[in-house]
């Protein structure tokens, strides 16, 4: 069930060498329940540090993110996993798919583990992306495109609140990303669950109605 | 906190790699296999032993031994009963039966306090009508079941009972019906009295002290070195033997574990990404190989159970002769070592995938694990390794310098092994990168530069081949030190002719009488137990004659050390007796008896585990003028020595146990040498086969692994066949300088065995002697096990399809 999301006064920086960096910096902006909304910026702007600390991957220096009821920086390291395990689904440029693991197992893998099963809606997703006549390949002998659909229909099969795809269609072609983000967003939107899409790409932020600009580390 | 989900995610892995799970099991099952094996057979042995000692002396009572003989005569048990000693008197001697030596013990029922030998027995009737039984006419003896089938098959008359609390090849019974059943029994009893007097509880307190009798003394429980104080050096050195074969396999367990969590690296980021917390990951990956640590365990046992099974016989041969310990030929399974069979696969299990546990736990849910991570976390682990083998190698000259003991030399030697083992990665990479500065040629170059890539992958199986091949070298030049030393010894030692051994005083005159016209000369062979240094021991009295003068071999000695003893003005000591009390040729020993001469020699006795003593006859007769004079050696020419066997055997009666001539007793001899290093060489063989096998493991994984860096040579013009050969020859050369770097490291093992393991645990020490014929033997099966390891690789990479490598070549980054 999707929430809303609040971010206020985010602050995050990593030590370096040279002294700390500051990635984020008073990164304030909400998302209505099933609202989508594209985050761009040029390279090193912040835009993946953020998903992370949204998802849970990464914790945060100062600032309140809140998903619901939930306080983000109150949770402990068990409960950050259940976060991600129940709330949200996230989908990398790089596939992170199973090898050990057909496309079908692939597919229904997270949702097993959210004890979110459900046959019917998994059989349409396999059908909508395409994937139903590869339900017993394995990763390995998939394209690039197709392994990004497997991806994507695990984080939907998943029933997730909330979507994070840090540039899920960095590895494509343009002619197969622009149909690989139509699908996601298209059924994301269907499903009610709110997604949120880092990429660098103008052209498929676009296709998006929220934007948000990151420029070094704050909301341009 | 345990998933089933997760776990069947985890175990997806390995029904996509079903090479590397049967690769796994495989390695678990020849660890714990080894291990087990070796296990079971000191199990068996050492129950063997406890029964054994349960049977002549139950633990808990004290004996009353001779003080001076090895046994008690008849009348003094006699004075002791009569001055209020309760004992229960025993009666032991080896007897030969056919081609075998069994142990009859003779006890008196009504008093010997180990009832449990007849237990299993009683149960089945009335106590009175059992013990009527016992010590009737008929006469009955108890044995366990092989034996009692051994003696009534060869024609020994009455009942013999079988009782599970006997050791092997062991006859226990009465007296009385010792006497009637197995003849010449009762002439020792009557002759040389018993050999011990077990104390039985409630003494009266009025019984005269037993100071007061000069010829006996009390041994407390815990003073009687039993079997197993005996052969523990035995024991040990199996167990070490089969934790290095243990520690081979592991590498190979160790090799897959690593491999299996670098592959699934990313199914761990992955599961965390979904929301599994790190404690759950580790909780999965623990239970998953904690099922398959067990299923190896339990393969293993049972592979052990038949090594075991086929070994066991040689290595109760082998205890027979060295210690005089009978063990069953059989094997009894027993829950001590399964238990220890799956707890130490687990605890392998454990040390082997403790890196990988580490690096899921710290590695963090977003970092990448691509070539470049891999690369620094090896260079990581190969820094850390070579400290380690400095560490372990400095650790290994200190123990050799500054330990003692046993365990301290078999620390000495793990040490040794382990830390070239670990130095061996690091050795070949300076040796190829120092050959890759004299390559010519872009072949040549990348050929050696491939070698240093492919390292990482193949070190753990290398390290294992370098361990076995040591430990091949080492024992073989132990063997062979052994067997050169012990043929030389043993000719010069058995150097008479015929060994005589009379059933009495009369008969020993009789048979002196009859061969002094008949041969060269007829030699008393006389020994007395005395205390030598304060430990007991067997002091010889030998006659002036060139058996002795010319022949008997001496380590070290005076120039007129012969004159000197036959003088009655020097002493003779065995080489245990030397190192164990630091005595020199030069020193003086101590005698019992308040005597004490000049050592002047000390000769080799390889064998014998106890201390030994010569002088010459004139001065032994006058020291112990009561030893009976019964065995003798005599010389003749060889050719008519069957000859005087007969005519004895013709005159006298003189059973076949009672006489041997010297080519059997030498041939025997070097049987049982032989059949002893039967079990190390079968280890030794076993040990190498696994190492053959971590290295297959090993290149068959890379194998999957070279397709990408080898598919760019195919695309600029390399063909399959030439890639495959220069595959093949990789794995060569690398074997190649594996064997080369395990021979100086064998022979650093080889004269630990002999100058501090074999000392400490047999008392003597062998001449380093090597064949640089083993040496090459031992490269020639290092590159041969390489070849044997990189064939079914090679000729997959041969056979490879042309459009995998085009989608490797396009792939390739």
């Amino acid at each position: 069930m999707s929430a809303p999301l609040i971010l206020k006064h985010v602050r995050k920086s990593f030590s370096t060498q040279d002294g700390p960096i500051d990635v984020l910096e008073d990164v304030t902006f909400s998302l209505e329940a099933g609202e989508l909304l594209a985050i761009t910026g040029e390279s090193g702007s912040g835009k993946s540090t953020l998903l992370h600390i949204i998802g849970a991957l990464e914790t945060f220096d100062a600032g309140e993110i809140r998903y619901g009821d939930l306080e983000l920086s109150s949770l402990s390291d068990t409960e950050r996993a259940q976060f991600r395990r129940s709330m949200v689904g996230i989908i990398f440029q790089q596939y992170n798919l199973v090898p050990s693991l057909d496309v079908l197992a692939n597919v229904r893998l997270h949702a097993r583990l959210a004890d979110r099963e459900d046959g019917d809606w998994t059989r349409y997703l396999l059908d909508r992306l395409g994937l139903e006549t590869l339900a017993g390949r394995y990763p390995e002998q998939l394209s690039g495109g197709q392994q990004q659909r497997v991806a994507i229909a695990r984080t939907l099969a998943a029933k997730p609140g909330l979507i994070l795809a840090d540039e899920p269609t960095g590895n494509l072609d343009e002619r197969s990303s622009g149909t690989v983000f139509e699908l996601m967003s298209g059924l994301a939107e269907e499903a009610g669950i709110s997604l949120i899409v880092v990429t660098h790409s103008n052209e498929l932020a676009g296709r998006i109605s929220r934007n948000l600009h990151l420029h070094a580390g704050r909301v341009a | 906190m345990i998933d089933l989900r997760v776990i069947s995610v985890l175990l997806s892995h390995w029904r996509k790699h079903p090479f590397q799970l049967a690769m796994l099991l495989t390695g678990l099952f020849l660890a714990s296999g080894l291990w087990t094996g070796v296990e079971a057979i000191n199990t068996e042995a050492r129950a063997s032993y406890a029964l054994a000692e349960a049977a002549l002396a139950p633990p808990r009572f004290a004996s009353i031994v001779s003080a001076r003989t090895r046994t008690i005569p008849v009348e003094t048990y006699t004075r002791l009963q009569t001055s209020g000693w309760r004992t229960s008197p025993i009666f032991e001697k080896r007897v030969r039966l056919r081609d075998r030596y069994i142990r009859v013990i003779g006890v008196d029922v009504l008093t010997y306090p180990a009832q449990d030998v007849f237990q299993d027995v009683t149960s089945q009737e009335s106590v009175q009508g059992f013990l009527t039984r016992l010590i009737g006419k008929t006469g009955t003896l108890f044995a366990d079941a092989p034996t009692a089938a051994f003696l009534t098959r060869n024609g020994v008359a009455g009942e013999i009972l079988t009782s599970n609390s006997l050791p092997p090849k062991t006859v226990l019974g009465d007296f009385s019906a010792l006497a009637r059943l197995l003849p010449g029994s009762e002439a020792d009893i009557s002759g040389s009295g018993f050999s011990r007097l077990i104390v039985l509880e409630n003494q009266p307190r009025d019984q005269v002290p037993l100071r007061e009798f000069a010829d006996v003394i009390l041994a407390e429980p815990e003073d009687q070195a039993g079997t197993a104080e005996l052969t523990d050096s035995f024991h040990l050195n199996l167990t070490a033997f089969g934790f290095l074969s243990f520690l081979v396999g592991l590498f190979v367990v160790y090799g897959i574990i690593a491999l299996s969590f670098e592959q699934r690296r990313i199914v761990f980021r992955t599961l965390r990404l979904l929301g599994v917390s790190r404690r759950q990951l580790i909780a999965s990956l623990s239970i998953e190989l904690l099922v398959l640590a067990t299923i190896g365990g339990i393969l293993g046992v049972i592979g052990g159970y038949f090594l075991a099974a086929l070994l066991l016989p040689d290595v109760a041969a082998t205890l027979e002769s060295l210690y005089r310990a009978n063990v069953s030929g059989s094997l009894t399974f027993r829950w001590q070592w399964l238990v220890s069979g799956i707890a130490i696969t687990l605890l392998g299990t454990a040390l082997a995938s403790a890196s990988g546990f580490v690096e899921t736990a710290r590695s963090s849910i977003l970092e990448e694990g691509g070539a470049y991570a891999s690369r620094t976390r090896l260079f990581r682990l190969s820094r850390l390794q070579a400290i380690l083998a400095l560490a372990l190698l400095a650790t290994f000259a200190v123990l050799v310098v500054f330990g003692q003991g046993l365990v301290a030399g078999f620390a000495a030697l793990a040490c040794l092994l382990i830390g070239f083992a670990l130095a061996l990665p690091s050795l070949l990479n300076w040796i190829i990168a120092g050959v890759s500065t004299f390559a010519r040629g872009p072949l040549a170059e990348w050929f050696l530069a491939d070698a240093r890539f492919v390292l990482p992958g193949l070190s753990v199986a290398l390290m294992a081949l370098l361990m076995a091949a040591s430990a091949n070298i080492g024992v073989s030049t132990m063997v062979g030190s052994f067997r050169t030393t012990f043929i030389d010894w043993l000719d010069k030692r058995l150097a008479a002719e015929v060994y005589l051994s009379t059933r009495s005083t009369d008969e020993a005159i009789a048979i002196n009488e009859w061969l002094k016209p008949r041969v060269d000369a007829v030699l008393p062979i006389m020994n007395e137990r005395v205390r030598l240094s304060g430990e007991p021991g067997d002091m010889y009295g030998v006659a002036d004659h060139a058996t002795y003068r010319r022949d008997w071999p001496l380590k070290a000695s005076t120039e007129d050390a012969w004159d000197r003893v036959f003088a009655g003005d020097g002493v003779l000591i065995n080489e245990q007796l030397s190192l164990r009390y630091d005595l020199a040729v030069g020193d003086t020993l101590s005698i019992e008896g308040n005597h004490a001469l000049e050592i002047v020699g000390i000769y080799p006795d390889y064998g014998n585990p106890a201390v030994e003593a010569m002088i010459g006859i004139d001065l032994f007769d006058s020291w112990y003028p009561d030893t009976p004079r019964r065995r003798f050696v005599v010389r003749v020419d060889p050719g008519r020595s069957d000859e005087i066997i007969r005519g004895l055997q013709e005159a006298f009666g003189l059973p076949d146990a009672n006489i041997a001539n010297q080519t059997e007793v030498k041939q025997l001899s070097q049987r049982i040498f032989e059949r002893t290093f039967v079990v190390t060489a079968a280890l030794n063989v076993l040990t190498l086969g696994v190492a053959v096998f971590a290295l297959l493991t090993s290149l068959v994984i890379l194998a999957t692994y070279r397709l990408p860096q080898l598919a760019p040579l195919w695309a600029m013009g390399m063909t399959r066949v030439q890639m495959a050969w220069f595959e093949l020859l990789r794995a060569l050369v690398l074997a190649l300088l594996t064997g080369l770097i395990a021979i100086p490291v064998g022979l650093l093992l080889g004269w630990v065995l002999l100058a501090v393991i074999n000392v400490e645990a047999f008392g003597w020490r062998l001449p380093f002697q090597t064949d640089p014929r083993d040496w090459v033997l031992l490269i020639a099966y290092s590159v041969l096990a390489a070849l044997l390891a990189a064939a079914y690789p090679t000729l997959r990479l041969a056979q490879v399809s042309p459009s995998t490598l085009l989608k490797q070549a396009s792939d390739a980054h």
